[in-house]
């Protein structure tokens, strides 16, 4: 995909980005608190070098803030190292009162700031998680072997909202390729999920739901039409779209047998969403995916049409489709 | 609060006739889809499948629950284990085969009003009055179906029984009900709560201190005897805790189960192996 000269929207900001801040004076503690934890329950205030270290080895983060002195110690130096070394794509970004010191720290920095102005710091510290989260996301692509898109050098503060789009496109495509060949990528599709890039099932929400509201849902994601619900459920085209639009409420116009097919393709639905282990994403693919029984035994009625057409073949194929997931 | 004197239930094993009485609680692990109030007493579930059960024919009228929350799990879980090597033997795709180790369901939790004219399984007026094989070992026949079960479950609906108590082939404790009519009216809607649970099949070489290690039954064999669940819901579950609605009361909220008959000497601390139970997605194939 390229990214030459498209205009993108910035994204949605990344939710709950993970934050260490290294910082030992109570009062910009406080201060980098308050700005901080407006957009992130997930920051961790380290006030030692030692403790840093630590924190550093331990877990992923989407950025750093540092204090250059810790204690009487001019620690910025090393500490960008360090995050170098061992946290190369977390966002590094410098926070002192030494003027002096900033020029030396630019180069291993991602931005380096003078202490005093918070709104500034604010700001830098919302593009420093989008820079992180970025390229945290592109590294886990290489992992997979898939070319983000972007060059590494080029992510740098602040991110584009192209290159952003990039990588947000290629890695919702590998990440659906894999999960549709079975294969897994725990750590990237959590990032995907909480950057707002990947679409998760709330189990708890859905539960909630009436049995209409579960079927409208399950329809949206497998990206059902109207008319093709219309035709699945034998029903006018205007009482579907009532329904897919929410008004429909007096039991599906006085039509038992109606609300029995409805009742039947959420079943269907329902097992379509578990094929798809619960991955909305996925909902669509596994409604329409052929052959996906090629080598069973027991293939079921639909694999040489995919769920969705078959479903359309004519009134009894409903109850076909059901017969064989009640079945097997 | 949960209390056990309300399953009116002769523990001499002599009396065949049972009943739940009013204020009793009943679980039942639905499935996510369905799993309202209207749903879980209804027997409506089993109308459409085509399946046979333990105490039903093909699309023949039963709402299955119990009056412990790690028989729900226990029977689910074996019937997962029991898939998929059905599905294995079937050469079904991966997805379909993975779909079955590790599974989303709703744990109901309600109190019913009370049903009567049910009959004890492992009693004598059973073994006089309806089948003389029905005794000691088999009562607990492992087998998901079973003929003799079938045949007692026709002459049970023919004298106009509403439903059969039974303890579960997969957990020793407490009782399983095999309601045969619709009873969604005894279910008292104050008390009807939901939580979302995931059970999931593990690795015979998981170790029980870890995490739920990924699961592939294409790679790994498949622990015969144990699985894992995990409420999802902790908040839910705290609260349901807290009034003590849930039997065992002392139940974790996650950890690995055994779905096979044991004696536990103390409980349910030997029957449950806490953990945190956060598996990984991708626990499978």
């Amino acid at each position: 995909m390229s990214c030459a000269g498209t205009q993108v929207a910035p994204l949605e900001p990344v939710r709950n980005p993970s934050i260490v801040v290294l910082e030992d004076e109570r009062r910009d503690i406080d201060a980098i608190r308050s700005e901080l934890f407006t957009f992130s329950n997930r920051v961790r205030f380290v006030e030692t070098y030692h403790d840093f270290v630590q924190a550093v080895e331990t877990s992923e983060f989407d950025a750093a803030s540092i204090d250059c002195y810790i204690g009487e110690h001019q620690k910025g130096q090393e500490a960008l190292q360090l995050l170098r070394r061992k946290r190369p794509n977390a966002a590094r970004i410098v926070l002192t009162h030494d003027a002096q010191l900033l020029p030396k720290l630019r180069p291993f920095a991602d931005m380096v700031l003078l202490k005093g102005n918070m709104d500034e710091y604010s700001s830098v510290m919302s593009d420093a998680v989008r820079l992180g989260r970025a390229r945290r996301i592109a590294h886990g692509l290489r992992q997979l072997g898939v070319e983000p898109g972007i060059a590494s050098a080029s992510l740098v503060l602040p991110v584009e909202p192209v290159q952003e789009e990039v990588i947000r496109e290629n890695a919702r495509a590998a990440l659906r390729s894999l999960l549709i060949s079975s294969g897994s990528a725990p750590e990237l599709r959590e990032l995907l999920v909480t950057s707002g890039w990947w679409s998760d099932f709330d189990v708890r929400l859905y539960i909630e739901m009436s049995a209409k509201e579960k079927l409208r849902t399950l329809i949206k994601y497998a990206g059902v039409t109207t008319e093709e619900f219309a035709s699945i459920l034998s029903i006018s085209s205007a009482l579907a779209e009532k329904f897919m639009s929410g008004e429909e409420s007096d039991g599906w116009g006085l039509r038992p047998m109606a609300a029995e097919r409805a009742d039947q393709l959420l079943s269907v639905l329902a097992y379509v969403t578990r094929i798809s282990d619960y991955e909305i994403e996925l909902i669509a693919d596994f409604w329409r995916m052929r052959h996906l029984f090629a080598d069973s035994t027991e293939p079921p009625p639909w694999d040489n049409y995919g769920l969705g057409s078959f479903l359309l073949l004519g009134p009894d194929s409903l109850e076909a489709c059901l017969t064989w997931i009640r079945t097997h | 609060m949960y209390n056990d004197k309300l399953y009116d239930i002769d523990a001499t094993r002599l009396r065949g006739e049972a009943a739940i009485l009013n204020g009793a609680y009943l679980y039942r692990l639905a499935s996510i889809t369905h799993c309202k109030m209207e749903d879980v007493l209804s027997g409506r579930g089993t109308l459409k499948s085509r399946d046979r059960g333990r105490f039903h024919m093909r699309q023949q009228q039963i709402s299955y629950c119990a009056n412990n929350v790690l028989v729900t799990f226990a029977e689910v879980l074996f019937h997962m284990y029991d898939v998929v090597l059905r599905r294995l033997g079937q050469l079904q795709p991966t997805r379909q085969v993975r779909e079955a180790v590790r599974v989303k369901r709703c744990l109901a939790i309600f109190r019913v009003r009370g049903v009567s004219d049910l009959i004890l399984l492992d009693s004598e007026t059973v073994q006089i009055e309806f089948d003389p094989r029905i005794r000691g070992a088999t009562v607990v026949y492992p087998a998901a179906t079973y003929e003799v079960f079938l045949q007692f479950n026709d002459k049970v609906r023919e004298v106009g029984k509403k439903g059969i108590v039974y303890p579960s082939a997969r957990h020793s404790r407490d009782h399983c009900f095999a309601l045969f009519d619709d009873e969604t009216e005894q279910v008292d809607a104050t008390s009807f709560t939901t939580m979302s649970v995931e059970l999931s099949l593990i690795r015979e070489d998981q170790n029980f201190n870890d995490p739920v290690q990924p699961c592939n039954p294409y790679e790994h064999k498949l622990h015969a005897t144990m699985g894992h669940y995990r409420v999802l819901d902790n908040t839910v579950f705290a609260q349901a805790k807290a009034d003590r609605i849930i039997n065992p009361p002392d139940l974790p909220s996650s950890g690995y189960i055994d779905f096979v008959r044991r004696l536990y000497r103390t409980y349910p601390a030997q029957a449950v192996c806490p953990n945190s139970g956060s598996s990984a997605r991708g626990t499978s194939a």
